[in-house]
C-alpha cells in the first residue's frame, strides 16, 4: 500500500487517553478514514470509552454515544433506525466495542441484531482481555495467556471463542477479520463493510502493550507476527460466498516466535507451546492453509 | 445537572439538556507522559559506502521517482561530475554492498545512473562565482584532473587545467572503446564540467617535472593527475609498429579515427586487464580473429566480468595462463612460444611449469599495463590524484580521488583541517547530508514492507550483431523498467517521505513533508514509527 494516497484528513484529534503503542487507537483513526464524517459512533464500555476523553472533551470529530456495555448492538440499531426514519440512510451507525463488549457482555445484543439484520457495522476491537479495568480474562483471552484472573496462564481448554463463524451463522451482510498491521486488507475490509448493506460484523485484533506485556514499539509488529503465525488469520465473508482466507504468509513462522516476544506468555514451557502449536494447526488445517 | 426524563425527549433542545462533550482533548498534552522521544536521523546506506565517490545513491533515486529529475541531478553531481559515463563504464561497487543482493539481487544502480546521468547531459550545471582570489593548477584533463578542477570551481576556486593532448578526458575520450562509451557522452560530461566556469583550460601542454615545479611556485596549489604514461613490455619485445604494436596507442587510433587498419588478419593481444579485452573487442570489430594471451586464468585476469563475457560471445579466444617466453619475427609473421603458468604472485611475478606451447599470428598487441612518471612523485607539497597515484582503477575512483584532493586544497587554502568523514570507510561527500554517520546493516531493514521482486532483466545487442560495429552493447532500458526498479531501492537509512511512520502513528504526532517532523507537545513517545520505518531512518532517544 502507498501510504502517500491515503488521505490526510483525521477524524480523531490528538490528546486522546490511549496509552502509547494503543492498537485500538491506531484502528479507529484508520477506520474513520475509510468511514468518513457521516458516521455515528456508539460505544459501549471499554477501553475506548477511557480514550476518547472525559468529559467535556472528546477525541473524536464524529458524533459517539457511551452506552451501557450490554446494549451496543441494540441502541445501533436504534438510532439507525432513527436515521432511516429521519431521511438519513447515508450515515454509518458504527458499534465500536472491545472483546468483553463482544465476546462476553454484549453478544446477546450482537446476536440479536444480526439476526434481524440490522444495518449496522459492529466493530470488535479484540484486545484479549479486559485491559482498561486491569486485565482481567474475558472469553476472547486465548488459551495461555497471562491476565490478572489467570495468573498462572489462561487453561488451554478455553479455547478463544470463535466470533467469526458465531456471527457468520446468523448469515449478515458481510463478516471478516482484520488488524491495522496490515494497512491493504484492513482498508478494503473497511472499504467493503462501508459499501454494503445489512449487518456488517469486522473483528480487529488489537495489540495492547500493557495488558500483553510488550514494548509500546513493539505494538504494530507484534500484530504482525499473530497473522504471520497464522494466530490470526485474515478471512472475510460476503454473504451468499465462501469464507475467503484474504491474506495467506508465504510460510507460517513457528507461533513460538509469536508467544514468545510477549511477557504474558513468557511462562509458557515448551510442552505448552507444542499444544498450542498443535492447535493452531488444526484450526489452519481446517480453513486449507496447511 | 438537571436529571432528564427519557421519555419526554422529544426536540432538539431536550437532546442538549444531555451530557455532551464538546470541546477537543487537544488541552491534554499527552507528550507529558513520554520517556522516549523519536528522532529523524538520516543515515548512510552500504552501497554508498561501496561507491569510491561516495554518492548518496537512495537520496537520487528517491528524487527519480519523485519526479523531480533537476534535483535527482543536483544530488549525483554534487559528488560526481560524470553521472553519465559512470552509468556506462562504473563497475558498480555500490551494487556489490546493496542491502538487496541477498534478499533478491542488487539493485540495478547502474542502468538508473545511467538513466539519471543521460538526463543530466541536457542539464548544464550552475555557474559558480570566484569567491577566493587564490588558483590552483590541475595537471591532466584526465577523469580525476575534471573532477577536482569541478569542485574547485564549485568552492570559487579560480583553477588552470593542463592538458597534454588536443582534447580534454583522458581515457575517456582517448581509451576506452565507443561500445562501452559512447564519444558524444563523455565530450558533452565535459562541455558540462566547463560550464560551471572558473576553469581556464590549456590543451597541448607537455607538464614534466620542471614544469610542475614552476606550477608550484605560481599558484597557490598544485594537482597533478597525469594518469599512466609509459607503456609496460615485456622484457623479450619491442614495440616497433610493424609487428608489435601498444594496445594504448591502437585505442587512442580508434578513438581519434573511428578505426585502424592492421596488416594481419591473426591477431594476439597480450594482457589480462581491461585495456586488452577492449583493444581485442575494437578489432575484432573489423573483422580480424583475435586470440587473448594472459597470464591469469580467464577467471582471475583483472578485467571486469562483463568484458571478459561479452568478449568471448564475439568470438575472441582466450588463451588463459600463459607467459610470452619468446617472440620470434619470420616473414610469415611471429612465432610466439609460450610456457604455461601455474600461479601469478602480488608483483605479477608468474610461477611457469614446464608445459610449452608455439602460436603463430600475424601482429602481436601489448596491453599489459602502464607505469607513470616517477620523477614527478618526488615533489613535495603538491597534491596527486588518479591513476597516476593509485596505479590502474577505474573511473569513479578517479573521480573520487579528484574530488578528495579538490577539499584537502580548499581546506588547506583555507587554513582548516580537512577531514574524511569516516576514516574506516575513507568516506567523504561534498555536503554533510545525513545526520548521523550509521551504516545500515540488512538487519535495520523493516523486510516486511518489501515483497520479493527480482531486478530488470538488461536487453544487450546479440554478439553478431554488435561485431560490425561500435554500439553501445547494454540497451537504454525502457522508463517503466527503470521506475520498477527504481522502486526496489531499500533507500537504507535516507528518508523517502514512504509515510509509513505517519500512517502507524497512533497518536497522529507526525508530519512528513521532505523530512519528518513531530508533534512532542502530543507524542507519547511508543516507537512505533521508529520499529515501522522501513529503512531505519528514525531513532527513540532518552527524552529528559
Amino acid at each position: 500500500m502507498d501510504f502517500r494516497e491515503v488521505t490526510n484528513i483525521e477524524y480523531m484529534n490528538q490528546g486522546d487517553f490511549a496509552c502509547p503503542g494503543c492498537g485500538a487507537g491506531l484502528s479507529m483513526r484508520h477506520a474513520l478514514k475509510v468511514l468518513g464524517d457521516k458516521t455515528l459512533i456508539v460505544m459501549p464500555a471499554s477501553c475506548w470509552s477511557i480514550i476518547s476523553g472525559v468529559f467535556p472533551t472528546a477525541a473524536l470529530q464524529v458524533p459517539l454515544m457511551h452506552v451501557p456495555f450490554a446494549t451496543a448492538a441494540a441502541v445501533a440499531s436504534g438510532v439507525k433506525n432513527a436515521f432511516r426514519k429521519k431521511g438519513q440512510e447515508d450515515v454509518n451507525v458504527v458499534c465500536w466495542a472491545g472483546d468483553g463488549g463482544t465476546f462476553d457482555i454484549g453478544l446477546q445484543a450482537l446476536s440479536g441484531a444480526a439476526e434481524r439484520k440490522e444495518d449496522i457495522i459492529y466493530v470488535c476491537y479484540d484486545n484479549e482481555a479486559y485491559m482498561n479495568t486491569g486485565i482481567q480474562r474475558s472469553s476472547a483471552t486465548p488459551p495461555g495467556a497471562w491476565t490478572t484472573t489467570t495468573p498462572t496462564g489462561n487453561p488451554l481448554i478455553y479455547e478463544k471463542k470463535d466470533m467469526f463463524n458465531i456471527v457468520v451463522s446468523h448469515n449478515p451482510a458481510y463478516v471478516a477479520t482484520a488488524t491495522i498491521a496490515y494497512p491493504d486488507d484492513f482498508y478494503q475490509k473497511f472499504e467493503k463493510a462501508k459499501n454494503a448493506k445489512g449487518f456488517r460484523f469486522i473483528h480487529l485484533l488489537s495489540a495492547c502493550p500493557p495488558g500483553w506485556r510488550i514494548d509500546s514499539k513493539d505494538s504494530v509488529k507484534t500484530m504482525r507476527l499473530a497473522v504471520e503465525s497464522g494466530v490470526f488469520v485474515l478471512m472475510e465473508k460476503e454473504q451468499g460466498k465462501p469464507t475467503k482466507v484474504t491474506y495467506k504468509p508465504d510460510r507460517f513462522v513457528p507461533i513460538k516466535e509469536y508467544l514468545l516476544s510477549q511477557g504474558r506468555y513468557k511462562h509458557l514451557d515448551k510442552d505448552t507451546i507444542n499444544k498450542l502449536q498443535i492447535m493452531i494447526n488444526e484450526h489452519l488445517a481446517s480453513l486449507g492453509l496447511l | 445537572m438537571e436529571s432528564v426524563d427519557y421519555q419526554n425527549v422529544i426536540s432538539d433542545k431536550d437532546i442538549r439538556r444531555f451530557p455532551i462533550s464538546i470541546t477537543t482533548t487537544e488541552v491534554n498534552l499527552t507528550g507529558s507522559w513520554r520517556f522516549y522521544k523519536p528522532e529523524f536521523k538520516e543515515k548512510i546506506s552500504p552501497c554508498s559506502v561501496g561507491c569510491p565517490a561516495n554518492t548518496n545513491i537512495p537520496k537520487y533515486i528517491h528524487y527519480l521517482l519523485k519526479n523531480d529529475m533537476d534535483r535527482a541531478v543536483e544530488v549525483l553531481r554534487r559528488e560526481n561530475p560524470f553521472p553519465a559515463t559512470c552509468g556506462r563504464v562504473c563497475p558498480h561497487f555500490c551494487q556489490s554492498k546493496c542491502n538487496r543482493k541477498d534478499y533478491d539481487g542488487a539493485v540495478e544502480i547502474k542502468q538508473i545512473e545511467r538513466f539519471v546521468g543521460d538526463y543530466a547531459l541536457k542539464v548544464p550545471p550552475k555557474k559558480a562565482k570566484v569567491l577566493s582570489s587564490k588558483k590552483v593548477a590541475v595537471v591532466g584533463g584526465g577523469p580525476a584532473g575534471l573532477s577536482c578542477a569541478y569542485f574547485l570551481a564549485l568552492g570559487g576556486y579560480r583553477v588552470d587545467l593542463f592538458e597534454k593532448e588536443r582534447f580534454l578526458g583522458g581515457l575517456l575520450i582517448y581509451g576506452i572503446p565507443d561500445y562501452r562509451l559512447p564519444k558524444e557522452v563523455a565530450t558533452k560530461e565535459i562541455e558540462n564540467i566547463l560550464e560551471v566556469g572558473n576553469i581556464n583550460v590549456n590543451l597541448g601542454v607537455d607538464v614534466n617535472k620542471e614544469k610542475v615545479e614552476e606550477l608550484k611556485k605560481n599558484y597557490d596549489a598544485v594537482f597533478v593527475a597525469l594518469g599512466l604514461s609509459e607503456d609496460k613490455t615485456p622484457g623479450n619485445v619491442a614495440i616497433d609498429n610493424e609487428h608489435v604494436f601498444s594496445g594504448y596507442e591502437l585505442l587512442k587510433e580508434i578513438k581519434v579515427n573511428g578505426r585502424v587498419d592492421l596488416d594481419g588478419d591473426n591477431i594476439s593481444v597480450l594482457g589480462g586487464g581491461n585495456v586488452a579485452f577492449d583493444i581485442a573487442r575494437s578489432i575484432r570489430r573489423a573483422g580480424k580473429d583475435v586470440n587473448i594471451i594472459c597470464m591469469e586464468t580467464l577467471e582471475t585476469s583483472p578485467a571486469f566480468e562483463d568484458e571478459k563475457k561479452e568478449a568471448i560471445e564475439e568470438g575472441i579466444k582466450v588463451v588463459d595462463s600463459r607467459f610470452l617466453q619468446n617472440l620470434k619475427i619470420t616473414d610469415r609473421g611471429l612465432h610466439l612460444q609460450l610456457r604455461g603458468v601455474d600461479k601469478v604472485l602480488d608483483n605479477y611475478e608468474p610461477v611457469l611449469n614446464d608445459y610449452v606451447e608455439y602460436m603463430d599470428t600475424d601482429i602481436l598487441i601489448v596491453a599489459i599495463g602502464r607505469k607513470r612518471e616517477e620523477s614527478i612523485l618526488g615533489i613535495e607539497g603538491v597534491f596527486f590524484g588518479g591513476d597516476f597515484y593509485n596505479g590502474a582503477k577505474t573511473v569513479i575512483e578517479a573521480v573520487a580521488s579528484g574530488k578528495k584532493a579538490a577539499f584537502e586544497i580548499m581546506a588547506k587554502l583555507e587554513g582548516k583541517e580537512f577531514k574524511l568523514m569516516n576514516e574506516d570507510d575513507q568516506f567523504f561527500r561534498s555536503t554533510d547530508d545525513f545526520d548521523e554517520y550509521k551504516v545500515i546493516p540488512f538487519e535495520r531493514i523493516n523486510i516486511n514492507y518489501f515483497s520479493e521482486q527480482k531486478p530488470i532483466k538488461l536487453s544487450r545487442l546479440a554478439a553478431n550483431e554488435r561485431v560490425n560495429n561500435f554500439n553501445e552493447i547494454v540497451m537504454k532500458p525502457s522508463l517503466e523498467k527503470i521506475l520498477r526498479e527504481a522502486k526496489r531501492c531499500f533507500s537504507c537509512g535516507v528518508c523517502n517521505e514512504c509515510k509509513t511512520c505517519w500512517f502507524f502513528c497512533p497518536d497522529m504526532c507526525i508530519d512528513v513533508h521532505e523530512k519528518v517532523d513531530f508533534d512532542y507537545s502530543f507524542c507519547k513517545g511508543c516507537g512505533v514509527c521508529s520499529e515501522e520505518c522501513p529503512r531505519g531512518v528514525i531513532d527513540m532517544v532518552e527524552d529528559k
